[in-house]
């Protein structure tokens, strides 16, 4: 096997694990079009870590959640209804991110495949930061697993045993950031969201617990991502469409399945 | 003199200018039993949120005991549809409880046929006998129920009244229990509070009857563990 496909498999494998498991919090928080502008700023991040010399990850969790910071501000200031802020938020940071990489980023840069992903462009460096991110997350979310639940499914009840809800909103808002942080390579900036909402969705209708439904989502999100990186490999298909596709079939096929309940 | 374990002193709180609480002051001793009634819109809700922590006051402050353990049902509580849970799972969400004792609690607010159903499937009634047992898990020595029997029948909610009252009276914790219902409030009552933003009057239910009577826990009718309070305001509100 090619060394390229090598990495890109132990790479995708990661960011299904990672991605299948938060996603899970996404779908309960019903917070797609959240995650959806956070990884919209990941352009800005990736162009604001290579003009400052700190590099492409770091910029893109700096920036991940400065964006999360500002919409949770914006949005407990209720300017404005939640929906419009993240519109204004998402297109406002894809923008930046494009004029200002355009600015900084010299001939060479691939637009494509930062939108759309690249298989090609995983380094080992990479692999090392998909796995360090991944050790943090899972962490995190087996530490935090019952607060963070609690939280999402009564905040009144949380706070009542002593939860500090910013605290928690934190660390979440740090996790997406992470997790978009890793995807940008294999999906794009523009197709992240889906790699955290299909896997849940699909699993959604065949779980009984919430931790089996987290375990469906990964073994989901990796069967896809492994179906459309391969596909991408072999045919030569732009990699996050690929997996998005692949995704959606198995979207597709878990609905005309009956489910465990409505 | 029974320890405070809430002291609520002097609270205000403005909503885009409207005034909700008006230098709120009530202490919350072991063992009473406090009825918050008041209509809709008087700051009840935005009272027990900031009891909890959930709001900050404007000025004022909330001093609660170090020996507190609260026990808390909120207004409203729908069931997050996406999360696949079961009621027991529910009830052991971040508190380690063995399970003689999660028996026990479910027996006693009658849930026991339902701990293995999922929460989204629950009635109104089940859901508010539920949020009730999970407090009760918390082993509180302050309970804390807005509207606790709302979305019940009148059958439901002689159920759960007497349920809280055989709570208050068996566990001997402070009950702060909030009410729509400006008129009946529970027998049990040690202070009833009256608020319209600022507290109206606080006093005991008339005509309580002492312990002989509420020994018969099993009295079925509605006026046994109800009584009538009677208003005594010196003001009026100007609209």
């Amino acid at each position: 096997m090619e060394d390229f496909i090598l990495r890109a498999l132990i790479a995708a494998l990661g960011i299904s694990i990672i991605a299948g498991s938060l996603g899970c919090f996404v779908i309960w928080k019903r917070m797609s079009y959240f995650s959806e502008s956070i990884s919209h700023s990941a352009l800005l991040g990736v162009s604001l870590g290579l003009a400052s010399g700190l590099g492409m990850h770091a910029g893109l969790v700096i920036v991940g959640v400065v964006f999360a910071g500002l919409i949770v501000i914006l949005q407990q200031k209720q300017v404005l209804s939640s929906d419009a802020i993240l519109g204004i938020f998402s297109h406002l940071a894809l923008s930046l991110g494009i004029v200002i990489l355009g600015i900084v980023g010299g001939e060479n840069t691939d637009y494509f495949a930062l939108l759309f992903g690249d298989v090609l462009s995983i380094s080992d460096q990479d692999i090392v930061w998909i796995y360090a991110v991944l050790v943090i997350v899972i962490s995190l979310l087996v530490v935090f697993w019952q607060k963070l639940l609690l939280l999402t499914l009564n905040e009144e009840l949380a706070v009542s045993q002593g939860l500090n809800r910013t605290f928690y909103q934190l660390l979440f808002m740090l996790m997406i950031a992470l997790t978009v942080s890793i995807s940008v390579q294999i999906v794009g900036v523009l197709l992240i969201t889906s790699l955290l909402i299909i896997p849940p969705a699909v699993a959604r209708g065949f779980a009984d617990s919430p931790l089996s439904m987290v375990f469906q989502s990964i073994g989901i999100s990796i069967v896809a991502v492994l179906m459309g990186l391969s596909a991408s490999v072999f045919y030569d298909l732009a990699t996050g469409p690929t997996i998005v596709i692949a995704l959606g079939v198995l979207f597709t096929l878990s609905q005309l399945f009956p489910k465990r309940s409505s | 003199m029974s320890e405070v374990l809430i002291h609520v002193d002097q609270v205000s709180l403005s909503h885009h200018g409207k005034p909700v609480l008006d230098k709120v002051s009530f202490d919350l001793k072991a063992g009473e039993f406090i009825t918050l009634i008041g209509p809709n819109g008087a700051g009840k809700s935005s009272l027990i949120k900031i009891l909890l922590g959930l709001i900050k006051p404007d000025t004022g402050k909330v001093k609660k005991s170090s020996k507190i353990r609260l026990g808390y049902t909120p207004q409203k509580f729908i069931p997050n549809e996406f999360i696949p849970i079961t009621v027991s799972g529910f009830l052991q969400l971040n508190q380690k409880t063995e399970v003689a004792f999660l028996e026990d609690t479910a027996k006693l607010t009658g849930i026991e046929s339902i701990l293995k159903n999922e929460l989204k499937s629950l009635s109104g009634g089940e859901i508010q006998r539920v949020l009730l047992a999970r407090a009760l898990l918390a082993k509180p020595n302050v309970l804390i129920l807005d509207e606790p029997a709302q979305n019940l029948d009148v059958n439901g909610q002689m159920h759960l009244y007497k349920l809280i009252q055989d709570i208050h009276q068996q566990q001997g914790c402070a009950v702060l229990m909030v009410s729509h219902d400006l008129h009946r409030v529970m027998k049990e009552s040690t202070q009833v509070l009256c608020l319209y933003h600022h507290i109206c009057c606080m006093g005991q239910p008339e005509s309580i009857l002492k312990d002989s009577q509420f020994n018969d826990l099993f009295a079925d009718q509605m006026d046994e563990l109800m009584a009538t309070y009677e208003h005594h305001h010196n003001h009026c509100h100007e609209d």
